[in-house]
């Protein structure tokens, strides 16, 4: 019964985004009624309601990321940023393009999400990337590329902080097993995505294609948004004794209203406006597939996707791994990684538990590029103002590299972990 | 970047939207009527031995007129001995933990010493459930005089309590580092302080009254999933071992059999590892198996709290990936609260034996055997 | 309380035993697995004459003046990568010492207590270690079930006894330190 209802809600949710084109979030939605409907529940409003709020901390994370973006672009520190950078290593290609790669990744390594690197960072490049001569499919996967490793990068990883408070491990010993996960992978997606066009980085008509920068009347003072932003982050990690922790979007919109009176005149409301215009799809998204786990769980069907793979036969537990954390990740990487992860945790206790908790947030977390949400593309899509499927076939990289990278860090735990000192 | 002023929508799509909105609302309103309940305590009906009813915002005033503050039964022997805590409800979403302790705090008679019964230990965790765990907000237990509900409540604090959440969750005063949810976890909290945020206060009001009231033995009573290494379990703080080996012999010799666990040296905030290092208490949590706290299980509704039936658990078990013996017979909430009864008898009894100078003598207290033939429902008021 | 009065009887019953009878005392307590059972069998034993010293992570150079080895088998599974002790280190140490222990004719009595509990991937790595390097193996009921020890037992013929509790120890280790003259004994002739 439960495998049956697992696969009507899927045949109901392609149907509703292929067939009928609606918006992903609404398709989930319908499926998850469809699913309680026919598994005997009726129409059940708790649950509904109760999973449209699953995400909600992630939801508020991207409508004031997007508001704090919306204001640094448009008081001029963004464009003064994208100049000063190109000409400051614009001789230097490589090294650019690798500083790109982690400066995009950093909002994820402090939030463990995509969203803010997409949409902060990642928006901040997308017109150096362009102006090098990415098309813009391949710059929109050059961002979700590195936002996907810059969740998965240290200090925080919420899809291995999931599996440790599953399994009652601390979330201890994470920082090099997690870099390595992420800090090569991603530069070698960085390389591989943009191609020969790093050397675009250096053409000297590249600074002239960026919007015009208003350095020259504002001064450093363009950037103390940005300051302010950061300030709030690690003055709040590094002394929380003293200053009260608030959150990641309340910083978002502090910061964010500092860029008011920093740069050039920008009016409120439209800024706020076109950051709730933005958010929206990605909102409807999130409350999509929140109701839609809650309903996969509510119904059954979440426990015989865990047991159908954990009863894999040994040969095929890895092929698993491989294949279905990821998919499982497509419609939630903290689903996948909580659900599955901690249950595939505990049959793998012959491996090393940190490399393999951080190995399966690694996997779990490919599904950020995977249908039916695929988020990471989806976000970037309006960054670059490219068709989402565009994105998701230039990306195959980040893609290939995550999963072999995660099976691989399965398979040789143990190694890895006495090379790093895990023991 | 930005566009310049979006188009102003036209009349379908206002309507659209307000049609949306209104859809939204009803849905709202409908499942907050749904979830009121959940606000609301069940009645415990203390036995008649009881002494008296305190709060535990009288060991810290910081928790009056919150949704931390909880009731304590507290039943006083005549004769003068040793002072015992029993708690239930650390986390919500453990019904055999908290229904035990509602069940000791129905029946139980003190002889000799005091005894302390928290049936709601994180009163904030049983207004809400969890989401995307689909958990039923109540289980209904019939008694001789009717029906009686039990809520199943959130392993976490409310958000409405305690919000937001630290991306990382620094454990105080060790500098632990756990994912940011487990801040409001109140086994994750102790010894907790007097400044620190709504979980951490009402850790540091448990501690206050262990210290006030010069408690002798903590039980802590758990659940977890049937796939946990630390299932069946006694876990108990390195002065507690010497208790606990000799309770578990006990146990084993009565057909019950649960593991022993130490306390690990290097895992912060949980009762058995805090309580017994920061007070002379002697720290002991226990472990019993709820298929509704796991990740395989099918069937989601108030049924499984009661019969722990589940063909998924019943496929992973024929697999080999679970800690417990699970068959068609499932685990039963009588076999858990059976189990914890049991496990508060044997480790009173070795203290007494252990330590004649503070010694608790309890009674009213229903066997393993007992519980099984004849149910919960036969031991909750009113009878 | 019952039952406890019952436990307690039984132990001072076999300690009342012991004194009269030589055993390979003093015995050397240690685990293989590092769990909890360990103390277990330490309460066991602290309620009797004999003498042992209680030594969980015990080396070969605790052995000398040791009448006999006791191993109490099965890992300890709290809090994975807390309560960390390396599995490769652990098994080092117990096979190191159980060498020792051959090599100078020390006898070793294996027992596994905790029942269904300490069997599984943590636990049987240490379970196979421990009990095919034992001269004597005891196992309590549940431990067994799908003949674990039984088949070990067989293949390297070691005596093994199957008891219904750990209780159940107790008697039996009186007869079996009977068969061995106290290492002091030992040492008088």
């Amino acid at each position: 019964m439960e495998g049956w209802t697992l696969l009507l809600m899927i045949a109901a949710l392609a149907l509703g985004v292929f067939a009928l084109r609606l918006p992903t979030g609404i398709a989930l939605f319908l499926s998850a009624a469809a699913g309680a409907l026919i598994a005997g529940h009726g129409f059940p409003v708790r649950h509904l309601v109760e999973g449209s709020i699953l995400y909600l901390d992630p939801i508020l994370l991207v409508v004031t990321s997007l508001f704090f973006m919306g204001l640094f672009e448009r008081s001029g520190a963004l464009a003064a940023l994208n100049r000063a950078a190109v000409s400051a290593l614009g001789s230097r290609p490589h090294v650019l393009l690798a500083l790109l790669t982690l400066f995009v990744m950093f909002p994820g390594m402090l939030t463990g999400l995509t969203a803010p690197c997409v949409l902060t960072t990642g928006a901040m490049i997308a017109p150096v990337l362009i102006g090098a001569g990415l098309s813009r499919a391949r710059a929109g996967a050059f961002i979700a590329s590195a936002a996907f490793f810059g969740m998965v990068a240290p200090p925080v990883n919420i899809a291995a902080m999931l599996i440790c408070s599953g399994v009652d491990m601390p979330y201890v010993g994470f920082g090099w097993p997690l870099l390595l996960a992420a800090v090569p992978l991603a530069l070698v997606s960085s390389f591989f995505i943009a191609g020969k066009n790093v050397r675009g980085l250096a053409d000297p008509r590249l600074i002239e294609q960026l919007p015009p920068s208003h350095f020259a009347r504002h001064g450093l003072k363009l950037y103390l948004p940005l300051l302010l932003l950061l300030g709030l982050l690690f003055g709040a990690k590094s002394f929380p004794e003293h200053i009260p922790y608030v959150g990641v979007p309340l910083m978002f919109v502090l910061a964010g209203i500092l860029g008011l009176v920093t740069g050039e005149r920008v009016r409120l409301t439209d800024v706020a406006n076109w950051a709730i215009r933005q958010a929206l799809p990605i909102v409807g998204l999130l409350v999509g597939i929140g109701v839609f786990i809650q309903i996969l769980t509510l119904t059954g069907a979440r426990g015989f996707i865990v047991v159908e793979t954990l009863t894999l036969p040994p040969a095929l537990l890895y092929l698993g791994l491989a294949l279905l954390v990821p998919l499982f990740g497509g419609v939630s990487a903290y689903g996948s990684s909580s659900v599955l992860g901690v249950p595939l945790l505990l049959a793998l206790l012959h491996h090393n538990d940190i490399m393999v908790a951080a190995a399966i947030s690694l996997l779990a977390s490919v599904g950020d590029f995977l249908p039916p949400t695929r988020l990471a593309v989806i976000l970037s899509a309006p960054v670059v103002n490219e068709e989402p499927n565009r994105i998701l076939r230039a990306s195959l990289i980040p893609i290939l590299l995550g999963i072999l990278g995660g099976v691989a860090m399965i398979l040789f735990a143990n190694p890895l972990a006495r090379l790093l000192g895990l023991n | 970047m930005i566009p310049d002023q979006p188009r102003p929508p036209d009349k379908i799509t206002r309507l659209r939207g307000a049609c949306f909105l209104l859809a939204a609302g009803l849905l709202a309103a409908v499942a907050a009527r749904q979830m009121l309940p959940a606000r609301w305590d069940e009645p415990v009906f203390p036995s008649r031995s009881m002494s008296r009813v305190l709060r535990i915002s009288d060991y810290f005033s910081g928790l009056k007129h919150t949704r931390a503050d909880t009731e304590i039964y507290l039943f006083e022997g005549r004769e003068p001995g040793g002072a015992m805590l029993v708690m239930g409800g650390t986390h919500p979403n453990e019904p055999a933990g908290f229904l035990t302790a509602v069940l000791l705090a129905e029946n139980l008679s003190v002889e000799r010493g005091r005894v302390f019964v928290i049936p709601r230990a994180n009163h904030s965790g049983f207004t809400h459930t969890e989401p995307g765990e689909a958990h039923p907000m109540s289980f209904a237990i019939p008694t001789s005089a009717g029906t009686r509900r039990f809520r199943c409540g959130c392993r976490f604090t409310n958000p409405l309590d305690q919000w937001p959440d630290p991306e990382v969750y620094l454990h105080h005063p060790s500098g632990q580092r756990l994912s940011g949810p487990e801040t409001r976890n109140l086994n994750r909290s102790f010894p907790g302080r007097a400044d620190g945020n709504f979980t951490e206060r009402l850790a540091f009001a448990v501690t206050a009254l262990i210290e006030r009231e010069q408690i002798d033995l903590v039980m802590d009573l758990h659940e977890a999933s049937p796939e946990y290494p630390v299932i069946n379990a006694i876990v108990a703080h390195e002065r507690a071992m010497d208790v606990a080996a000799l309770a578990n012999l006990t146990l084993q010799a009565e057909g019950i059999s649960f593991a022993l666990e130490p306390s690990p040296q290097n895992f912060h905030g949980l009762t058995h590892r805090e309580i017994g290092d920061a007070t002379p208490a002697l720290a002991i949590l226990m472990e019993s198996a709820n298929l509704m706290q796991g990740r395989l299980r099918g069937r989601c509704d108030a049924g499984l709290i009661l019969d722990g039936k589940d063909p998924w658990y019943l496929a992973a078990a024929r697999a080999g990936l679970l800690r417990v013996p699970y068959d068609e017979a499932g685990i039963p909430l009588d076999v858990r609260v059976g189990r914890h009864l049991a496990g508060i008898r044997a480790i009173t009894d070795a203290l007494n034996f252990i330590s004649p100078d503070r010694a608790i003598s309890l009674s009213g207290i229903p066997t393993y055997s007992e519980v099984q033939q004849r149910g919960v429902g036969a031991f909750l008021s009113p009878k | 309380m019952k039952t406890l009065v019952m436990v307690l009887s039984l132990l001072f019953a076999w300690a009342a035993v012991a004194e009269e009878r030589p055993f390979a005392e003093p015995i050397l307590l240690t685990s293989c697995g590092q769990s909890a059972d360990v103390l277990m069998m330490k309460t066991l034993l602290a309620r009797d004459s004999l003498s042992f010293e209680f030594l969980p992570s015990a080396t070969a150079e605790n052995l000398p003046n040791m009448g006999s080895l006791l191993i109490v088998l099965g890992g300890s599974s709290k809090g994975l990568g807390a309560a960390k002790i390396s599995e490769a280190d652990e098994i080092a140490r117990v096979t190191a010492l159980t060498a020792a222990a051959e090599a100078a004719g020390i006898p070793i009595l294996a027992a596994h207590i905790g029942g269904l509990n300490r069997r599984g991937p943590l636990s049987d790595p240490f379970n196979r270690l421990g009990a095919e390097q034992s001269s004597r193996l005891v196992v309590v009921k549940g431990g067994d079930d799908d003949g674990f020890f039984a088949k070990i037992a067989a293949e390297k013929s070691i005596p093994l006894d199957t008891l219904n509790t750990a209780l159940d120890v107790a008697p039996l280790l009186a007869e079996i330190y009977h068969e061995y003259p106290s290492a002091e004994a030992e040492k008088q002739e």
